[in-house]
This record gives structure tokens, sequence and C-alpha cells, in this order.
């Protein structure tokens, strides 16, 4: 391999450093009164203002391994790669209209998990099984591919040890990396990732300034690298275009914008960071304000084709595109920005590994622990619980990544997205109607991830027989599309259908906690009068 | 689109939504509403009616940018560029700020909604 970038690596350490004990400090943040409350640890108090939550969401919806993966796909395929700038437009729009009502409902009820939700409106603890399930197996890969995103930043630092280092040198940064995040998620829960958020967030939006204006220029202009790159695909069109060439592409285009955006809310971390804020105000605004993320988005993605047209990876015939980011800040910027820019590579890993932890383990104690194993539980029986399953969440993640390969957890993280969609119908027509029936909930639900398991299934590309991509024929359409889009059109065409059965031989529906007003209550209206008040009660 | 016929309040309007019964008490319709504000109610003493021009309006808002990301071909070119930035990006690009604008337009008009009805319903209320 190549030589330790020493600069660089000094500064990543230091940034590492000064987060780890942010991290550990964080506890002692806006402490409430009750430490032994799930709300307390796993939700931060629900306090979090306009601004703590934006930075939260936006530490939390943007990984590193986002910073890494849509560049990458930018580099090889060219306009396909840019759906994420559509995804996250639409993500926003969408959720503006059902956030505010699950932030009201939670907040009456106590709900921590989407689960939780689920649970109390339909009375249905298969049904809310299921959906705490989806959410835990669908979270596991992704933060599995956090681990991915900082090996990369590694390798291309020069410690990710040569090929015949032992395994264990080799993958000591990264052991160390995970440790500390294990230990001070463990100790400070959600306000740890809250604080180190600005951290990130703010070095992330230097870091692609700089980036979008210095790189451009010693490139020879935005003009130069379009003409590159598309002089680029010119010579390979079968990798991509600067458009899209076909109407497959438009199709899979669209639906892969759609299906990410309804999905993006549904998946546990996302709804922890929501619920964690104070007002259901405070949810609107972030919607409004989120898109300054997207526009980050969209100005990384660009990074890709700076990546094409400086040259990087030209001639390599096995060169990973995931390295093309990375490799571009090495080979443009002095030394210790190049350790600036990986650091906030590094810390964009931690704060949304750290998020989703606590998303899988509020899961975990509330729908499986409470729910299933020990009803009697106490409010401080669930936070120690939680903290261990945190624990065991990310070494899950860590073995997962040492123990297999890495494209494996790239397909199972497509898939992620593909299953978490599924609990769409019951989490969101949940929140404005009780017309469902919690059977057909189910049936939809499993006829969409069996279908969209399958599908996937059958999907080869070069690299791999099965899960190679996430674009399927659309049965009744004929043009390629989302996978995960198709299996929630199933999930609710049969949802709909079994509803109406069931309602016609008039089944029997299980109780409803909520009542209408539930879902527009507001903080210090009335419905939160009686609501469980663990937090600090000033 | 599922989702925007329910931006129009579903659950105010489906009355089966309640199905186990239980009269809530917190929508209380009182036939006294001293601050109609400019809903243009229409049903004599009822509270808000739960489609309003302000929820049509955001639900329009928030559904214009969704439109325009969907419709692909209309940005699926090269020119004009801008700077040398092909129209497929730019274009896209340019759609970031403006759904923000959108959002911010629905949120207040969201707002204004709902201190409407909240109004209506302190004041059927008391």
């Amino acid at each position: 391999m190549k030589d330790v970038n020493v600069p660089a690596l000094v500064v990543f350490v230091l940034f590492f450093a000064l987060v780890t004990v942010m991290g550990f400090l964080a506890s002692r943040w806006r402490r409430a009164g009750d430490a032994a409350h799930l709300d307390e640890w796993g939700l931060g108090g629900r306090s979090f203002g306009t601004w703590v939550t934006w930075f939260l969401l936006g530490g939390d919806l943007y990984t590193a391994y986002t910073f890494i993966a849509v560049p990458a796909l930018v580099y090889a395929t060219g306009a396909g790669g840019f759906f994420a700038v559509p995804y996250t437009i639409i993500a926003y729009l969408l959720v503006f209209l059902f956030l505010p009502r699950l932030w009201s409902v939670s907040r009456v009820h106590g709900y921590v998990t989407p689960a939780d939700f689920v649970r109390g409106r339909y009375g249905s603890r298969p049904l809310s099984l299921v959906i705490a399930l989806t959410g835990i197996l669908a979270t596991m890969p992704y933060i599995a591919l956090q681990l991915v995103g900082i090996q990369a930043v590694l390798d291309v630092l020069g410690v990710g040890g040569g090929e015949n280092a032992n395994w264990f040198v080799k993958d000591l940064p990264l052991f160390i990396a995970f440790g500390v995040l294990a230990a001070y998620t463990y100790s400070s829960g959600l306000r740890a990732p809250a604080l180190i958020a600005f951290v990130k967030d703010a070095l992330v939006y230097i870091v692609i300034i700089v980036a979008v204006i210095y790189i451009p220029i010693r490139l020879g202009g935005y003009g130069h690298i379009f003409d590159t790159v598309s002089e680029h695909f010119k010579q390979a069109p079968k990798a991509g275009g600067m458009t899209l060439t076909d109407d497959n592409k438009k199709w899979t285009y669209a639906t892969l914008g759609l299906g990410s955006a309804m999905a993006l809310f549904m998946y546990p971390h996302s709804v922890t960071g929501v619920l964690a804020s104070k007002s259901r105000n405070t949810v609107r605004r972030n919607m409004a304000i989120m898109p300054a993320y997207s526009l980050m988005l969209g100005l990384l993605a660009l990074l890709g084709f700076m990546a094409l047209a400086a040259g990087i990876g030209k001639g390599d015939k096995g060169f990973n595109p995931q390295l093309s980011v990375p490799q571009l800040f090495a080979n443009m910027f002095p030394d210790w920005f190049t350790g600036v820019a990986f650091a906030a590579i590094g810390i964009g890993a931690l704060v949304p590994a750290a998020i989703m932890s606590i998303a899988a383990a509020n899961l975990f104690t509330r729908n499986v622990y409470k729910e299933w194993l020990k009803p009697a539980a106490t409010s401080a029986d669930e936070t120690r619980v939680a903290k261990l399953v945190s624990l065991l969440v990310k070494v899950g993640a860590l073995v997962f990544v040492l123990g297999m390969d890495k494209q494996a957890a790239i397909n199972l993280q497509l898939l992620g997205g593909l299953w978490i969609l599924q609990t769409f119908v019951a989490i969101v027509a949940g929140l404005f109607t009780r017309w469902f029936h919690h059977w057909a909930l189910f049936a939809g639900w499993a006829a969409g991830m069996v279908y969209g398991t399958w599908q996937a299934y059958n999907i080869s590309n070069p690299k791999t027989t099965h899960f190679g991509g996430n674009a399927a024929e659309i049965p009744g359409i004929g043009h390629l599309g989302y996978i995960g889009l198709t299996a929630f059109a199933l999930n609710l065409v049969v949802a709909v259908a079994l509803t109406l059965v069931l309602r016609a031989v008039k089944a029997p529906v299980g109780p409803d906690e909520t009542r209408p007003a539930d879902y527009s209550a507001e903080a210090g209206d009335d419905e939160l009068k009686n609501a469980p008040e663990p937090v600090a009660a000033h | 689109m599922v989702l925007l016929g329910g931006l129009a309040g579903a659950q105010d309007v489906l009355p089966g939504c309640g199905a186990d019964g239980e009269p809530s008490g917190a929508e209380p319709k009182m036939p006294s509403d001293p601050d109609p504000t400019d809903t243009g109610a229409p049903g004599p003493g009822a509270a808000v009616p739960a489609v309003t021009p302000e929820r049509v309006l955001a639900a329009l808002a928030l559904l214009v940018p969704i439109v325009a990301m969907l419709w692909v071909p209309s940005y699926n070119k090269n020119d004009p560029a801008l700077a040398g930035i092909p129209f497929f990006y730019w274009y896209q690009l340019l759609w970031v700020p403006a759904s923000a604008v959108f959002t911010v337009a629905a949120y207040l008009l969201i707002n204004r909604d709902e201190k409407a009805r909240k109004a209506a319903r302190n004041g059927g209320a008391r």
C-alpha cells in the first residue's frame, strides 16, 4: 500500500479526540430530572429545539456512507446517481404532511418508537412486533455501512494496513473508533450524537464549500470538468451518461427518488430524531430548513464528476468507486485539509451510527423486551436494557463488517430500504385513518417483504449474481423501476383489498387508544396535560 | 398521492375513525364561534371545516416540487447549460432552494389554519 499521510492523520486524530470528549460530556448537557427514564437516554428528554433538531437530523440522515456512496454512484454511472437530489427534495415535502401528526400522538401517549404507535393505534401486538423487527433488520446493515465509510477513509490515509498485515493490526483503528463510540453512546444516550452533530455538520459544510470552489479551480473550471466527463461517458456509453439515455433509466430515476423519499422517515433513526424535538412546530420548521442539507448533497454528488475529471482511478480496472472521493481529497487538498475532510467523513459515520444503535435499542426494548418478555419492566429496566442492546447492536455491526464481504453490507442496505418502505402503509395510513384492518396491514407487509426480497434476489450484476441492484420491471408498466416502490404498491393493494373483505365479514378489530385530537396536539395544549411527563418539567 | 388527501384532515372527516365510540371531549362542537377569522367557515356554528383554503393551498405548495421532480423528461437534457453545468444538474439543484420556499409557504398557511382551529375550539369550550 502507500505511506501514511502523517499531517492528515494528526488532524484526523485531533478531531476524533475532540468529539470523544464532547461525547462523554454530553451526558451533562441539558440534563433533566429522571436519568433512569428511557425518554432521557433514548430521546434526549424530548427537549430539542429547532436548531438542535436541525443539526441532529442533518447529522443523522446524511451519513458517512452517503458522502462516499452518492458521489461514487455519480462517478460510476453519471446522471443516474443524481437521483439523490430529487429524493431528498421529495422527502421533506412528503413528511411535512405526516410527521407532525406522529410527533403529536407520540407525545400524548409517550410513544418512543413507530412500533409503539402501531401498537396503540391498532391494538395489535403481532403487527407492532413485525414493524419493530423490520426496523431493526433495516438498521443493522446501515450501521455496518458507516464502518465501511470509516474504512474507506482509513485506507486512503494509509493506516488500513498492508495486505500482509494481520487482521488485528489492520482493523485496530476501526476497533478503537467503535469502542469509543459505544462507550459514550452508552453513557450519554442521544445527547452525545446531538452534541457531536454540531461539529460534524460544521466540518461537512466547510469541506464541501471549499471542495466545490477550490477543486474546480485546480481542474480548470466547471465547464472543463463537464466536458471531460462528457467525453468519458461517450467512450463508455454502457456505464452511463450525462443525461438519462432511455425510458428505463428515467423510470428508475423517478421511482428511486420517490421510493427512497418515502422510506427515509420510516427508518427508526429518523423517527428518533423527530420525536426528540420539543414541539410540533419544531418538526414543521425543520422540514423547511432541511433542504440546506440537500443542496450540500447535490454539490457533493458533483464531486463524483470532479474525481472523474481529475483522472482518479483511471486505467485501474479494479478501482473501487467508493474510494473516488477520499482519493480526490487526498490528491487535491493540502495534507492538513485532507485531515479535516476525512475527519468530516469519519465523524459523519459516528453520529448516525450512534443514533441508529439508539433507535434499534429503543425498538428492541419497547416492542420486544417490554411487550413480549417482561411486561412488568420499569422505566429503569427499560433504560438499562436499551443501553446494553445499543452495545450489542454495534458489536453485531462490527462483526458483520469484519466477517462478511463489503458487497454483502451494500446489498443488505439496499434491501433495508426496500424492507423499511413496507412499514409505510401501517404507520402513515394509521396517522390519518383507522380504516385499515390490522390483519390486512400485516398481510400487505408480508406480501411487500416477500415480493421485494424475491425480486431483488433475482437481480444480478457483473459483481454478484444476486441482490445486484434495486430496479426490476414494473408489472403492468413494463419499464424498470425501483423494486421497493413496486413492493409498496403491492403492499397497499393487498391491505386495501383484505380490509374490504375483513370489514365485510365484520372481523374483530383491536382497541384504539388514540383520539382524533391527539394527532394535532401541540406542546402546551390540554391534550398534553395528562401525557406522560418524563421531560424536564421546568 | 394517498397522502395528500390526508392533509385535508382525513381524521376530522372520517366518521368511522372513532369506531369504538368514545366521544372525545377535545373537539367540542359548540355553536358560538367568536372568531371565525378568515377561514370562511360555512357551516353555521360548526368548528373550522376539514377542508379550508389554507389546507388546500398548502397541499398544492407541497405538490408542485414533487411533480416537478418526478417529471423527469422535463429536465433530462444538457442545454441550456449554466456556467458550463448541463441543464440536468443545475435545474435540479435550483429546485432545492425552491422546494424550501414552497415548504415555508405551506408552513405559514398551516400555522394560520391551526391558529384558527385553536381559536374556534377554545371559543367553543368556554
